[in-house]
Protein backbone atom coordinates (compact mmCIF):
# COMPACT_ATOMS: atom_id res chain seq x y z
CA UNK A 1 0.00 0.00 0.00
CA UNK A 2 1.14 3.35 -0.63
CA UNK A 3 2.67 5.55 2.35
CA UNK A 4 0.37 8.30 3.61
CA UNK A 5 1.41 11.16 3.81
CA UNK A 6 0.24 14.53 5.16
CA UNK A 7 1.12 17.88 4.06
CA UNK A 8 1.05 20.60 5.92
CA UNK A 9 0.70 23.95 4.01
CA UNK A 10 -1.58 27.38 4.20
CA UNK A 11 -2.27 27.17 0.60
CA UNK A 12 -2.56 23.71 -1.78
CA UNK A 13 0.50 24.78 -4.32
CA UNK A 14 2.52 21.43 -2.84
CA UNK A 15 -0.51 19.07 -2.58
CA UNK A 16 -1.71 19.96 -5.96
CA UNK A 17 1.84 19.12 -7.56
CA UNK A 18 2.65 16.02 -5.52
CA UNK A 19 -0.78 14.42 -6.13
CA UNK A 20 -0.28 15.35 -9.78
CA UNK A 21 3.63 14.23 -9.84
CA UNK A 22 4.32 11.87 -6.78
CA UNK A 23 0.40 10.28 -6.51
CA UNK A 24 1.07 6.88 -7.94
CA UNK A 25 3.19 6.56 -5.29
CA UNK A 26 1.81 7.69 -2.62
CA UNK A 27 -1.23 9.33 -1.20
CA UNK A 28 -1.72 12.89 0.36
CA UNK A 29 -3.94 14.80 2.79
CA UNK A 30 -3.51 18.16 3.35
CA UNK A 31 -4.06 19.78 6.79
CA UNK A 32 -4.17 24.20 6.18
CA UNK A 33 -2.42 24.57 9.87
CA UNK A 34 -0.96 23.00 12.55
CA UNK A 35 -4.07 22.79 14.53
CA UNK A 36 -5.74 21.37 11.82
CA UNK A 37 -2.87 18.89 11.23
CA UNK A 38 -2.92 17.74 15.11
CA UNK A 39 -6.61 17.17 14.77
CA UNK A 40 -5.73 15.15 11.49
CA UNK A 41 -3.21 13.09 12.99
CA UNK A 42 -5.12 12.15 16.22
CA UNK A 43 -7.44 10.11 13.82
CA UNK A 44 -5.58 8.90 11.35
CA UNK A 45 -2.25 6.78 10.78
CA UNK A 46 0.28 8.91 8.33
CA UNK A 47 3.67 7.53 7.08
CA UNK A 48 5.49 10.86 6.73
CA UNK A 49 4.84 14.84 7.05
CA UNK A 50 5.64 17.42 4.06
CA UNK A 51 5.78 20.85 6.13
CA UNK A 52 5.54 23.93 4.85
CA UNK A 53 7.69 26.89 6.96
CA UNK A 54 5.73 30.26 6.18
CA UNK A 55 1.97 30.27 7.35
CA UNK A 56 1.34 33.60 5.73
CA UNK A 57 -2.19 32.61 4.62
CA UNK A 58 -3.30 30.51 7.80
CA UNK A 59 -5.88 32.40 9.94
CA UNK A 60 -4.81 34.10 12.85
CA UNK A 61 -6.75 32.09 15.23
CA UNK A 62 -5.11 28.75 13.72
CA UNK A 63 -1.42 29.95 14.14
CA UNK A 64 0.75 28.35 16.96
CA UNK A 65 2.83 29.88 19.06
CA UNK A 66 2.43 32.68 21.80
CA UNK A 67 2.40 36.17 19.66
CA UNK A 68 1.81 38.41 22.95
CA UNK A 69 5.55 36.51 24.08
CA UNK A 70 6.47 36.94 21.01
CA UNK A 71 6.09 40.33 21.04
CA UNK A 72 8.79 40.67 24.11
CA UNK A 73 11.03 40.53 21.36
CA UNK A 74 10.02 43.06 19.28
CA UNK A 75 9.69 45.54 21.98
CA UNK A 76 6.65 44.76 22.23
CA UNK A 77 5.21 45.07 19.16
CA UNK A 78 2.73 42.94 17.92
CA UNK A 79 2.63 43.11 14.10
CA UNK A 80 6.17 42.15 14.50
CA UNK A 81 5.29 39.25 16.21
CA UNK A 82 3.08 37.90 14.37
CA UNK A 83 5.09 38.27 11.20
CA UNK A 84 7.46 36.41 12.89
CA UNK A 85 5.27 33.85 13.91
CA UNK A 86 4.37 32.91 10.51
CA UNK A 87 7.36 33.13 9.01
CA UNK A 88 9.15 30.51 11.44
CA UNK A 89 5.30 28.37 11.58
CA UNK A 90 6.60 25.04 10.29
CA UNK A 91 8.90 25.18 13.65
CA UNK A 92 6.18 25.71 15.70
CA UNK A 93 3.78 22.69 13.77
CA UNK A 94 7.12 20.35 14.29
CA UNK A 95 7.63 21.34 18.27
CA UNK A 96 3.45 21.15 18.45
CA UNK A 97 3.50 17.47 16.66
CA UNK A 98 6.35 16.45 18.69
CA UNK A 99 5.31 17.43 21.98
CA UNK A 100 1.71 15.49 21.44
CA UNK A 101 3.95 12.32 20.68
CA UNK A 102 3.72 11.98 16.91
CA UNK A 103 7.35 10.77 16.03
CA UNK A 104 6.73 10.33 12.77
CA UNK A 105 9.44 11.52 9.60
CA UNK A 106 8.65 15.29 8.81
CA UNK A 107 10.17 16.74 5.42
CA UNK A 108 10.74 20.46 6.21
CA UNK A 109 10.13 22.71 3.17
CA UNK A 110 12.50 25.39 4.16
CA UNK A 111 15.75 25.07 2.70
CA UNK A 112 18.38 25.17 5.52
CA UNK A 113 21.68 25.17 3.30
CA UNK A 114 22.35 28.75 4.54
CA UNK A 115 21.82 27.99 7.81
CA UNK A 116 23.92 25.08 8.98
CA UNK A 117 24.13 25.30 12.63
CA UNK A 118 20.34 26.40 13.11
CA UNK A 119 19.77 23.18 10.98
CA UNK A 120 21.95 21.13 13.23
CA UNK A 121 20.35 22.20 16.55
CA UNK A 122 16.40 21.88 15.01
CA UNK A 123 17.62 18.37 14.00
CA UNK A 124 19.04 17.04 17.03
CA UNK A 125 16.01 17.64 19.14
CA UNK A 126 13.12 17.05 16.28
CA UNK A 127 13.59 12.96 15.80
CA UNK A 128 13.47 12.19 12.21
CA UNK A 129 13.49 14.68 10.00
CA UNK A 130 14.99 16.38 6.64
CA UNK A 131 14.30 19.32 4.97
CA UNK A 132 14.17 20.29 0.87
CA UNK A 133 16.36 22.60 -0.75
CA UNK A 134 14.69 25.66 -2.32
CA UNK A 135 15.09 24.02 -6.08
CA UNK A 136 13.40 20.92 -5.03
CA UNK A 137 10.91 19.93 -7.47
CA UNK A 138 8.67 16.12 -7.22
CA UNK A 139 10.99 14.06 -7.80
CA UNK A 140 13.45 14.90 -4.98
CA UNK A 141 10.57 15.59 -2.82
CA UNK A 142 9.93 11.52 -3.53
CA UNK A 143 13.65 10.66 -2.91
CA UNK A 144 13.48 12.59 0.20
CA UNK A 145 10.24 10.85 1.56
CA UNK A 146 11.47 7.71 0.77
CA UNK A 147 14.58 7.84 2.65
CA UNK A 148 12.92 9.32 5.54
CA UNK A 149 10.05 6.60 5.02
CA UNK A 150 13.06 3.74 4.74
CA UNK B 1 20.26 59.88 -32.12
CA UNK B 2 19.67 57.87 -35.18
CA UNK B 3 16.51 55.78 -34.24
CA UNK B 4 18.04 52.29 -33.65
CA UNK B 5 20.27 53.89 -31.13
CA UNK B 6 17.69 55.27 -29.35
CA UNK B 7 15.97 52.05 -29.46
CA UNK B 8 19.59 50.57 -28.16
CA UNK B 9 20.21 53.20 -25.53
CA UNK B 10 16.43 52.87 -24.36
CA UNK B 11 16.96 49.47 -23.35
CA UNK B 12 20.10 49.41 -21.96
CA UNK B 13 19.46 52.66 -19.80
CA UNK B 14 18.91 52.28 -16.20
CA UNK B 15 20.77 50.84 -13.53
CA UNK B 16 21.37 47.60 -11.72
CA UNK B 17 19.51 46.74 -7.94
CA UNK B 18 22.91 47.44 -6.29
CA UNK B 19 22.52 51.35 -7.83
CA UNK B 20 19.44 51.27 -5.59
CA UNK B 21 20.76 50.00 -2.40
CA UNK B 22 23.93 52.41 -2.35
CA UNK B 23 21.89 55.53 -2.98
CA UNK B 24 19.16 53.90 -0.34
CA UNK B 25 20.72 51.50 2.37
CA UNK B 26 17.49 51.52 4.00
CA UNK B 27 15.64 50.05 1.07
CA UNK B 28 17.07 46.42 1.95
CA UNK B 29 14.50 45.37 3.93
CA UNK B 30 11.95 45.86 1.00
CA UNK B 31 14.43 44.20 -1.16
CA UNK B 32 14.93 41.62 0.79
CA UNK B 33 11.37 41.25 1.04
CA UNK B 34 10.81 41.68 -2.53
CA UNK B 35 13.55 38.88 -3.58
CA UNK B 36 12.35 36.49 -0.95
CA UNK B 37 8.43 36.44 -2.30
CA UNK B 38 9.85 36.08 -5.91
CA UNK B 39 12.03 32.75 -4.16
CA UNK B 40 8.65 31.27 -2.36
CA UNK B 41 5.83 32.55 -3.90
CA UNK B 42 6.89 32.15 -7.94
CA UNK B 43 9.86 30.00 -7.83
CA UNK B 44 9.43 27.27 -5.50
CA UNK B 45 5.32 27.11 -5.24
CA UNK B 46 4.84 27.07 -8.92
CA UNK B 47 7.97 26.69 -11.59
CA UNK B 48 10.03 23.72 -9.77
CA UNK B 49 7.59 21.81 -11.12
CA UNK B 50 8.86 22.27 -14.69
CA UNK B 51 11.24 19.21 -15.09
CA UNK B 52 9.09 17.03 -13.46
CA UNK B 53 6.35 18.22 -16.43
CA UNK B 54 9.15 17.50 -18.90
CA UNK B 55 9.64 13.79 -16.86
CA UNK B 56 6.30 13.47 -17.49
CA UNK B 57 6.12 14.55 -21.38
CA UNK B 58 8.84 12.10 -22.06
CA UNK B 59 7.52 9.39 -20.28
CA UNK B 60 4.19 9.96 -22.65
CA UNK B 61 1.69 11.84 -20.70
CA UNK B 62 0.98 15.11 -21.66
CA UNK B 63 -1.80 15.88 -18.89
CA UNK B 64 1.04 17.86 -16.75
CA UNK B 65 1.73 20.20 -19.38
CA UNK B 66 -1.61 21.54 -19.54
CA UNK B 67 -1.94 21.53 -15.79
CA UNK B 68 1.42 23.63 -15.28
CA UNK B 69 0.38 25.84 -18.53
CA UNK B 70 -2.54 27.06 -16.22
CA UNK B 71 -0.91 27.92 -13.09
CA UNK B 72 1.84 29.47 -14.77
CA UNK B 73 0.12 31.95 -17.42
CA UNK B 74 -2.75 33.92 -17.20
CA UNK B 75 -3.18 37.05 -14.90
CA UNK B 76 -3.32 34.67 -11.92
CA UNK B 77 -0.19 32.54 -13.02
CA UNK B 78 3.46 32.60 -11.79
CA UNK B 79 4.79 34.85 -14.13
CA UNK B 80 1.99 37.28 -13.42
CA UNK B 81 3.35 37.22 -10.31
CA UNK B 82 6.62 37.48 -11.15
CA UNK B 83 5.99 40.68 -13.27
CA UNK B 84 4.21 41.96 -10.29
CA UNK B 85 7.21 42.08 -7.64
CA UNK B 86 8.99 43.42 -10.57
CA UNK B 87 7.31 46.41 -10.99
CA UNK B 88 7.27 46.52 -6.92
CA UNK B 89 10.90 46.55 -7.73
CA UNK B 90 10.64 49.74 -9.99
CA UNK B 91 8.79 51.72 -8.01
CA UNK B 92 10.92 51.41 -4.95
CA UNK B 93 13.91 52.45 -7.23
CA UNK B 94 11.62 55.43 -8.68
CA UNK B 95 10.88 56.29 -4.88
CA UNK B 96 14.47 56.69 -4.60
CA UNK B 97 15.48 58.52 -7.72
CA UNK B 98 16.80 55.67 -9.25
CA UNK B 99 15.72 54.18 -12.72
CA UNK B 100 16.08 50.63 -12.54
CA UNK B 101 16.90 48.48 -15.30
CA UNK B 102 16.50 45.32 -13.78
CA UNK B 103 15.87 43.07 -16.80
CA UNK B 104 19.20 44.25 -18.95
CA UNK B 105 21.65 45.95 -16.23
CA UNK B 106 21.44 43.56 -13.06
CA UNK B 107 23.07 40.47 -12.79
CA UNK B 108 20.64 38.90 -10.80
CA UNK B 109 17.68 39.99 -12.11
CA UNK B 110 18.41 39.70 -15.86
CA UNK B 111 19.13 35.56 -16.02
CA UNK B 112 15.91 35.42 -14.18
CA UNK B 113 13.60 37.31 -16.39
CA UNK B 114 15.33 35.90 -20.00
CA UNK B 115 14.27 32.75 -18.42
CA UNK B 116 10.99 34.09 -17.60
CA UNK B 117 10.44 35.34 -20.98
CA UNK B 118 11.94 31.47 -22.28
CA UNK B 119 8.84 30.31 -20.77
CA UNK B 120 6.37 32.74 -21.78
CA UNK B 121 7.25 30.99 -25.26
CA UNK B 122 6.15 28.24 -23.78
CA UNK B 123 2.53 28.87 -23.22
CA UNK B 124 1.22 27.54 -26.52
CA UNK B 125 3.64 24.43 -26.90
CA UNK B 126 2.49 23.44 -23.38
CA UNK B 127 -0.99 23.85 -24.07
CA UNK B 128 -0.77 21.91 -27.17
CA UNK B 129 1.80 19.10 -26.40
CA UNK B 130 1.18 15.67 -27.81
CA UNK B 131 4.04 13.39 -26.77
CA UNK B 132 6.26 11.48 -29.29
CA UNK B 133 6.64 14.24 -31.80
CA UNK B 134 9.33 16.42 -32.28
CA UNK B 135 7.84 19.60 -31.12
CA UNK B 136 7.22 17.45 -27.22
CA UNK B 137 11.01 16.90 -27.73
CA UNK B 138 12.18 20.47 -28.06
CA UNK B 139 9.53 21.22 -25.09
CA UNK B 140 11.13 18.51 -23.31
CA UNK B 141 14.74 20.70 -24.06
CA UNK B 142 13.11 23.65 -23.29
CA UNK B 143 11.76 23.15 -20.19
CA UNK B 144 14.63 21.40 -19.01
CA UNK B 145 16.79 24.27 -20.05
CA UNK B 146 13.83 26.94 -18.38
CA UNK B 147 13.77 24.82 -15.30
CA UNK B 148 17.65 24.97 -14.63
CA UNK B 149 17.42 28.77 -15.12
CA UNK B 150 15.02 29.32 -13.07
CA UNK B 151 15.04 26.77 -10.13
CA UNK B 152 18.32 26.14 -9.97
CA UNK B 153 20.69 29.30 -11.31
CA UNK B 154 17.66 31.91 -10.18
CA UNK B 155 17.09 30.61 -7.27
CA UNK B 156 20.66 30.35 -5.64
CA UNK B 157 21.60 33.98 -7.04
CA UNK B 158 17.99 35.67 -5.46
CA UNK B 159 19.51 33.63 -1.64
CA UNK B 160 22.76 34.86 -1.99
CA UNK B 161 21.53 38.44 -2.61
CA UNK B 162 19.46 38.36 0.18
CA UNK B 163 22.02 36.40 2.70
CA UNK B 164 24.64 39.26 1.64
CA UNK B 165 22.33 42.12 2.56
CA UNK B 166 23.28 44.63 5.15
CA UNK B 167 25.31 41.96 7.38
CA UNK B 168 27.50 43.70 10.20
CA UNK B 169 29.91 42.06 12.26
CA UNK B 170 29.74 42.31 16.09
CA UNK B 171 32.73 41.60 17.89
CA UNK B 172 34.55 43.35 21.19
CA UNK B 173 36.64 45.87 18.87
CA UNK B 174 33.16 47.25 17.52
CA UNK B 175 31.95 47.49 20.87
CA UNK B 176 35.21 49.11 22.46
CA UNK B 177 34.96 51.64 19.67
CA UNK B 178 31.70 53.41 20.55
CA UNK B 179 32.63 53.54 24.27
CA UNK B 180 36.21 55.60 23.00
CA UNK B 181 33.80 58.18 20.93
CA UNK B 182 31.31 58.35 23.83
CA UNK B 183 34.83 58.71 26.23
CA UNK B 184 35.69 61.53 23.56
CA UNK B 185 32.58 63.36 23.83
CA UNK B 186 32.79 67.18 25.35
CA UNK B 187 30.82 66.07 28.13
CA UNK B 188 33.09 63.26 29.07
CA UNK B 189 36.90 64.42 28.07
CA UNK B 190 38.01 65.98 30.81
CA UNK B 191 36.45 63.49 33.64
CA UNK B 192 37.47 60.36 35.09
CA UNK B 193 35.11 57.85 33.44
CA UNK B 194 34.36 54.50 35.14
CA UNK B 195 36.60 51.45 33.72
CA UNK B 196 35.10 49.85 30.71
CA UNK B 197 35.08 45.86 31.31
CA UNK B 198 34.19 43.91 27.85
CA UNK B 199 33.05 40.43 28.45
CA UNK B 200 32.89 38.09 25.13
CA UNK B 201 30.97 34.94 24.53
CA UNK B 202 33.97 33.66 21.92
CA UNK B 203 32.17 29.52 22.06
CA UNK B 204 29.53 30.36 19.24
CA UNK B 205 32.18 31.50 17.00
CA UNK B 206 31.32 34.99 14.74
CA UNK B 207 28.67 36.90 15.32
CA UNK B 208 26.30 39.05 12.70
CA UNK B 209 23.32 41.03 12.82
CA UNK B 210 21.69 42.48 10.02
CA UNK B 211 21.83 46.35 10.72
CA UNK B 212 23.94 49.17 9.37
CA UNK B 213 26.75 49.78 11.90
CA UNK B 214 25.77 53.51 12.32
CA UNK B 215 22.55 52.08 13.18
CA UNK B 216 24.31 49.80 15.90
CA UNK B 217 27.08 52.52 16.71
CA UNK B 218 24.08 54.95 17.80
CA UNK B 219 22.19 52.76 19.39
CA UNK B 220 25.20 52.07 21.64
CA UNK B 221 26.50 54.80 22.32
CA UNK B 222 23.66 56.37 23.58
CA UNK B 223 22.94 53.13 26.16
CA UNK B 224 26.83 53.88 27.01
CA UNK B 225 25.94 57.61 27.08
CA UNK B 226 23.34 57.03 30.02
CA UNK B 227 25.22 54.43 31.82
CA UNK B 228 28.38 56.71 32.26
CA UNK B 229 26.14 59.90 33.37
CA UNK B 230 23.98 57.94 35.70
CA UNK B 231 27.49 56.18 37.19
CA UNK B 232 29.63 59.53 37.02
CA UNK B 233 26.43 61.51 39.14
CA UNK B 234 26.14 58.32 41.66
CA UNK B 235 29.84 57.81 41.94
CA UNK B 236 29.14 53.94 40.90
CA UNK B 237 31.81 52.06 40.09
CA UNK B 238 32.31 50.18 36.63
CA UNK B 239 30.44 50.20 33.42
CA UNK B 240 30.16 46.67 31.69
CA UNK B 241 29.67 45.44 28.24
CA UNK B 242 28.65 41.76 27.05
CA UNK B 243 28.08 40.05 23.98
CA UNK B 244 27.03 36.69 24.17
CA UNK B 245 23.96 34.00 22.14
CA UNK B 246 20.80 32.98 23.24
CA UNK B 247 18.89 30.48 21.33
CA UNK B 248 15.16 30.34 21.13
CA UNK B 249 14.01 26.69 21.60
CA UNK B 250 11.41 26.48 18.77
CA UNK B 251 12.97 28.30 16.00
CA UNK B 252 16.43 26.98 16.82
CA UNK B 253 17.05 30.97 15.98
CA UNK B 254 19.90 32.52 17.85
CA UNK B 255 19.71 36.10 19.19
CA UNK B 256 22.81 38.53 19.41
CA UNK B 257 22.63 40.18 23.00
CA UNK B 258 24.79 43.20 23.64
CA UNK B 259 23.98 44.08 27.46
CA UNK B 260 25.16 47.47 28.70
CA UNK B 261 25.58 47.35 32.59
CA UNK B 262 26.29 50.09 35.11
CA UNK B 263 26.47 50.03 39.08
CA UNK B 264 24.24 53.21 39.53
CA UNK B 265 20.54 53.16 41.03
CA UNK B 266 17.80 53.94 38.15
CA UNK B 267 14.00 53.38 38.59
CA UNK B 268 14.32 52.53 34.59
CA UNK B 269 12.08 50.11 33.62
CA UNK B 270 11.23 47.84 30.42
CA UNK B 271 7.55 49.43 30.63
CA UNK B 272 9.10 52.63 30.67
CA UNK B 273 10.96 52.12 27.85
CA UNK B 274 8.42 50.97 25.99
CA UNK B 275 5.89 53.56 27.23
CA UNK B 276 8.54 55.83 25.92
CA UNK B 277 8.83 57.37 29.45
CA UNK B 278 12.23 57.80 28.55
CA UNK B 279 14.72 61.02 26.97
CA UNK B 280 15.07 60.95 22.78
CA UNK B 281 18.40 58.92 22.72
CA UNK B 282 16.82 56.03 24.17
CA UNK B 283 13.75 56.48 22.25
CA UNK B 284 15.84 56.42 18.79
CA UNK B 285 17.69 53.00 20.45
CA UNK B 286 14.21 51.95 20.46
CA UNK B 287 13.29 52.99 17.05
CA UNK B 288 16.77 51.57 15.62
CA UNK B 289 16.26 48.07 17.44
CA UNK B 290 12.88 48.22 16.29
CA UNK B 291 13.66 48.71 12.76
CA UNK B 292 16.35 45.91 12.81
CA UNK B 293 13.40 43.88 13.93
CA UNK B 294 14.83 43.46 18.01
CA UNK B 295 14.27 44.73 21.42
CA UNK B 296 16.01 46.71 24.03
CA UNK B 297 14.95 45.83 27.85
CA UNK B 298 15.87 46.46 31.02
CA UNK B 299 17.26 43.09 33.15
CA UNK B 300 18.56 42.73 36.10
CA UNK B 301 22.52 41.07 35.33
CA UNK B 302 24.83 39.64 38.55
CA UNK B 303 27.51 41.82 39.78
CA UNK B 304 25.76 44.81 38.43
CA UNK B 305 22.77 47.42 39.33
CA UNK B 306 21.08 46.95 36.04
CA UNK B 307 21.85 45.92 32.35
CA UNK B 308 20.04 47.21 29.54
CA UNK B 309 19.80 44.14 27.01
CA UNK B 310 19.78 45.36 22.79
CA UNK B 311 18.76 41.76 21.16
CA UNK B 312 18.93 41.37 17.56
CA UNK B 313 17.94 38.34 15.72
CA UNK B 314 21.54 37.04 14.77
CA UNK B 315 22.72 36.18 11.14
CA UNK B 316 24.11 33.05 9.90
CA UNK B 317 26.68 33.96 7.76
CA UNK B 318 27.85 31.20 5.64
CA UNK B 319 29.36 32.61 2.67
CA UNK B 320 31.90 35.59 2.88
CA UNK B 321 29.05 38.25 3.61
CA UNK B 322 29.34 41.70 1.71
CA UNK B 323 30.12 44.84 3.93
CA UNK B 324 27.58 46.37 5.80
CA UNK B 325 25.90 49.20 4.01
CA UNK B 326 25.43 52.84 5.59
Amino acid sequence: MAPRVLVIEDGSEYTESYERFLGADFRFRRAGSGVQALALLAGEPFDAVVLDMRFDRAPEGELLGDVDEIAERFNGDLVQARQFVEDHQGTYVLAALREAGHALPVLLSYDFGGEPRRWERLAARSGSVAYLADEAGPSEVAAALRRLIG
Amino acid sequence: MSLPLLIRWRRRAGAPLKRLIDREPQSWREVARIGSAIRHEVLKHRTSVLASVADALEAGDAEPARWAAARLFGPNGALADLDGYLRELDALGRAHGVRLNLAVRDPVFAPLVASARRLRGLRRPLARARPGTRAARRLVRELRIVSRGLNTEAVGALGRLIAGLCVLRVDEPLLRGVYDAVAQEPAFREQELPPLTVTADRREGDLHVRMFRSDLQDVLANLLRNAIQASLAAGADGVGLVLEVEEDEVTALDSVVIAVCDRAPSKLTTARLRGRYVARGLGLAMDLTNRAGGSIRVAPREGWAKALEVRLPRAEVVREPRPALG
